[in-house]
């Protein structure tokens, strides 16, 4: 394995038995950036000064001088644009918002400034990370280290791209519908969206149920590791929860439990491909003793969006409304056409009742349960320049929409449920598939044991030849 | 063990249990003494909608074999006389809401609460008198009629679980719930002399699309602080039809208030600009001054809240959720309703942007978070003013603090911690003011932090030592 496809748990070790410096690490990552970063167009800037400033502060707590090394320390990070840092440009790939500086600093990037990560740039993002794919006017397209073609998936889709081209170590992302586990998907990485509640953020998204922040990287422990230093009650957020919540250490002990298998989450189109690969990690399941079972969901696609934009319009519509006419001819179409979306007019309170009935199912089948496996994304190429939502993406010969062959927006309605993106496979077209365990509301922990175990069973990313060279 | 009061009617829950258990007492005993009471007492105070007396003994009946060794073991609320809120519907039976526009509505749902408190063996006589759509902090509605204090019958018992305020100070039933969107707990709780708990937002599982609200909170009332813990254990936990109850349950500790010496409270009598009596004050310091006895350290702290910005954050938010609930209602009955539904209808109608109150929110949030970064828990006033007119009708009535007059939602201060509604608030008696009608202070935690807010209240409680008296309980 080179350097730069490392993985934190393994570069702590070592930088532990002092046998890697950070700063080598750093070289590693950045080197890497210099040859590959262009291909990938995952970043909107590196800060190095302030990175090798960490790294050699790490290299002298490693060394015994000074205080003991941290959670995170040493181990290079990307921040994803959109999580604001005080006195740095917040620009949300938009044109609307070229040269803003950020007044104030995102919960999340506190704490991982705090827990001694070496953060050494920022992830691009579609605009206004409202995209399931990662272009903008002001960024150009974000491509799949795996097909470079291909989507690398959005809205956090620099993060994807960067840990799966080996540009990073850790990486920061947000989920409100989808946006770390479509990337980390589409990037043959985990990416695990916490409990509504479970990570601190900043108003209004703080209190937005289908939102949250959360980390990406390349193996499950990774996850867990930064997930640890993310979550726990902030002073600035209500919202967050108490006591902070710390997954297991050993994680993977899965003896006993039942996960209920559903591939197409009710009338999602699937590519027989990806469903393929879902089997085979219910398959990889039951060989480590886990009970799987194949299940049913009554849920339909157009339930999701009624109930889904009865929610984003109260928050998204209020925004748009702010915004001058002339502002809009700025925007990506995309951006256009979500807005588009967010200004018809629908009842907030009807959503609070869809939500209720939308949950209903899952929860009788999480009472039998310890999880649900499903698909993160059902078509098996999507390309990384796709314009609009109603680009036509097939799927097993049939034609269907953006919205149509994301099954992530399902967890973002029920929030309170903890999933895990976890690699099952490669596709035709050369791009990962991924699957979602997701867990029983505020659960964590059991998504991770059975994310670790899949992990182990599959075998894929821990295999040398599973990280494209590019 | 030494029972302190003399009338069953008025015994504790928690006392209750120990004399089920040693045998000492029946439950159909207990039903008895208070349905006589009932009997005797409500026809003043007005704070039930409906007794359930059939289904109630057949309940204490079964609680007395259970305590007798015959069949099952007793669950934890075993043999309880309670009262349910009407606003919690029973499917099958009446939910009406104190609205002439809902008269005869049958509930096809079961609110988890009612779930909960049935499965934990509680006797459920009666279910109790709120306003209309609960939307008010007095109980006074044109079904209903007018509740009163049994403290003062010319005094609200508050509201809007005014009616579970009121039975449970004039000793008709042991246990009560309720629920708390602006105060709907609490009020009740301070001027009925008794203990309410607002549980934070997702701790206590509702119905759509209340369970979502996160100004909003069903939760226990009682006559102890070591009561209100009893029920909020039966009450708390994950349900599988409300996604945003909070997994895993959590279990307030067994034993409460026994060392709170290491605590630190941080007293504010005006959380910033609320006009406050001279008479709630001085009770309220003399709750600090009751803390500090027990060990605990209070400092006085100041909060930049303008009651302008809380109420304006709030209707930002009623504006979305509770408000439509109930335009949808008003629309086209506004003649049937009463004068502060309407209001409230209005004033949902002509609120600000809902994104706006969200980022308004966490302004007001942070300096009660860093207070609460030094602070275990912030001690201030439950209401401001000594009581209000039993039959106040909307913003119209004037309510009297100290030399000046306020419309009712400039006295209540509870609207602050439903906004921040993820801290849990216990409201507990602080005294008598010169009205005749009790004082109460609310015990605000750190978000989620359940706990030391009990250990706090029942060390308050011991050391006022207000009710152990058999003259705390009023006889009206």
């Amino acid at each position: 394995m080179e350097l730069h496809h490392l993985t934190a748990t393994a570069a702590k070790e070592l930088f532990v038995k002092r046998e890697l410096s950070p700063v080598e690490l750093l070289d590693a990552v950045v080197a890497r950036t210099d040859k590959v970063g262009e291909a990938v167009n995952a970043l909107t800037e590196q800060m190095l000064d302030e990175a090798y400033e960490s790294a050699r502060e790490a290299e002298s707590r490693y060394a015994g001088s000074g205080p003991a090394p941290r959670a995170l320390e040493g181990v290079p990070l990307l921040l994803k644009e959109e999580q604001a840092i005080a006195g740095r440009t917040l620009e949300n790939g938009s044109f609307l918002m070229k040269g803003q500086v950020s007044p104030y600093t995102h919960p999340v990037v506190e704490r991982v400034q705090a827990a001694g990560a070496v953060v050494h740039g920022r992830t691009t993002t579609p605009e206004f990370s409202i995209m399931t794919v990662t272009h903008s006017e002001m960024w150009g397209v974000t491509r799949s280290p795996f097909n470079l073609d291909a989507t690398s998936g959005g809205s956090s889709g620099g993060a994807g791209a960067a840990l799966g081209a080996g540009l990073t170590m850790l990486a920061t992302g947000s989920d409100i519908g989808g946006s770390i586990r479509i990337p980390a998907a589409q990037c043959g990485v985990v990416g695990f969206k916490p409990p509504a509640g479970r990570v601190p953020g900043l108003p209004p998204f703080n209190y937005d149920a289908y939102c949250s922040d959360g980390p990406l990287g390349r193996s499950v422990a990774d996850v867990a590791l930064l997930q640890d230093v993310l979550a726990g009650p902030h002073f600035m957020d209500p919202a967050s929860l108490r006591p902070a919540y710390r997954l297991p250490e050993r994680l993977g002990d899965v003896a006993g439990m039942r996960v209920a298998v559903c591939v197409n989450l009710g009338d999602y189109p699937v590519d027989d491909t990806i469903a393929a690969n879902t089997r085979a990690a219910a398959d990889a399941l039951r060989a480590v003793g886990v009970t799987v079972d194949e299940v049913e969901l009554p849920w339909t696609r157009a339930q999701v969006l009624e109930v889904a934009w009865a929610h984003m319009s109260l928050a998204m519509g209020s925004f748009v409304n702010t915004l001058p006419p002339e502002a809009l001819e700025v925007l990506n179409p995309y951006t256009r056409e979500f807005i588009e979306n967010a200004k018809v007019p629908r009842d907030y309170t009807t959503g609070l009742y869809g939500e209720v009935e939308f949950y209903l199912p899952l929860s009788g089948i999480l009472q039998q349960y310890d999880a649900l496996l499903a698909p993160t994304v059902g078509a098996a190429m999507i390309a990384a320049d796709t314009p609009s939502i109603d680009t036509p993406i097939p799927v097993n010969g049939e034609d269907f929409g953006m919205y149509d062959v994301m099954l992530t927006m399902p967890f973002n309605i029920n929030g309170r449920c903890p999933v895990l993106n976890v690699p099952s496979g490669i596709g035709p077209a050369g791009v990962p598939s991924g699957v979602q365990i997701v867990g029983r509301t505020f659960d964590d922990a059991t998504v991770f044991h059975l994310g670790a175990a899949l992990e182990r069973s599959l075998g894929l990313t821990t295999a040398d030849d599973w990280w494209p060279s590019l | 063990m030494a029972v302190a009061v003399t009338d069953l009617h008025h015994l504790s829950a928690t006392e209750a249990r120990a004399l089920f258990a040693a045998r000492d007492l029946s439950p159909v005993e207990l039903l008895d003494a208070v349905v006589t009471r009932i009997e005797k007492v409500n026809a003043d105070v007005n704070a039930l909608t409906e007794q359930l007396i059939d289904e109630a003994y057949e309940s204490a009946r079964e609680a007395e074999r259970r305590y007798a060794g015959a069949g099952l073991a007793p669950r934890p609320l075993e043999g309880l006389p309670l009262v349910l809120k009407e606003e919690q519907p029973i499917a099958g039976r009446t939910l009406e809401e104190g609205s002439l526009v809902e008269q005869g509505t049958v509930a096809d749902v079961t609110h988890p609460v009612v779930e909960r408190v049935y499965d934990a063996g509680a006797v459920v006589h009666a279910r109790s008198t709120t306003p209309e759509f609960s939307c008010a902090p007095f109980t006074h509605s044109r079904l209903w009629g007018v509740t009163r204090n049994p403290w003062n019958l010319d005094a609200t018992p508050g509201g809007s679980s005014g009616g579970a305020g009121a039975v449970l100070a004039a000793g008709m039933t042991t246990l009560a719930t309720g629920s708390d969107i602006g105060g709907s707990i609490r009020i009740p709780a301070s001027f009925c002399g008794v203990v309410g708990f607002k549980p934070p937002f997702g701790r206590v599982p509702g119905l759509a699309p209340f369970n979502q609200d996160t100004y909003c909170a069903d939760g226990p009332m009682g006559r102890t602080v070591a009561d209100v813990a009893l029920l909020q254990n039966v009450l708390a936990g994950p349900h599988p039809a409300d996604q945003a109850s909070l997994r895993p349950a959590y279990r307030l500790p067994r034993l409460l208030g026994t060392d709170v010496a290491d605590l630190r409270v941080a007293l504010c009598v005006n959380l910033g600009d609320y006009p406050v009596d001279p008479a709630v004050e001085a009770n309220t310091r003399a709750a600090a001054d009751a803390l500090r006895q027990a060990g605990v350290v209070v400092d006085e702290v100041t909060l930049p809240w303008r009651r302008e910005q809380l109420v304006a954050t709030a209707w930002a938010h009623f504006g979305a959720v509770m408000g439509p609930f109930i335009d949808e209602v008003v629309g086209p009955h506004a003649d049937q309703v009463m004068p502060y539904t309407r209001e409230f209808a209005e004033a949902g109608r002509t609120a600000g942007p809902y994104v706006d109150g969200l980022v308004s929110e966490t302004e007001l949030y942070r300096p009660l978070g860093e207070i609460l970064e030094r602070y275990d828990a912030l001690l201030c006033p439950t209401i401001g003013a000594q009581s209000i007119p039993a039959d106040a009708a909307g913003r119209e009535t004037p309510i009297p603090v100290g030399d000046a007059t306020y419309p009712w939602a400039d006295v209540i201060l509870t609207l602050p911690f439903n906004v921040i509604g993820r801290v849990p608030v216990l409201s507990v008696p602080s005294g008598l003011s010169p009205d005749g009608v009790p004082t109460g202070v609310q015990l605000v935690g750190r978000t989620y932090d359940d706990a030391t807010v009990f250990h706090l209240g029942a060390a308050l409680e011991r050391t006022l030592d207000l009710a152990s008296g058999d003259d705390w309980w009023p006889s009206p």
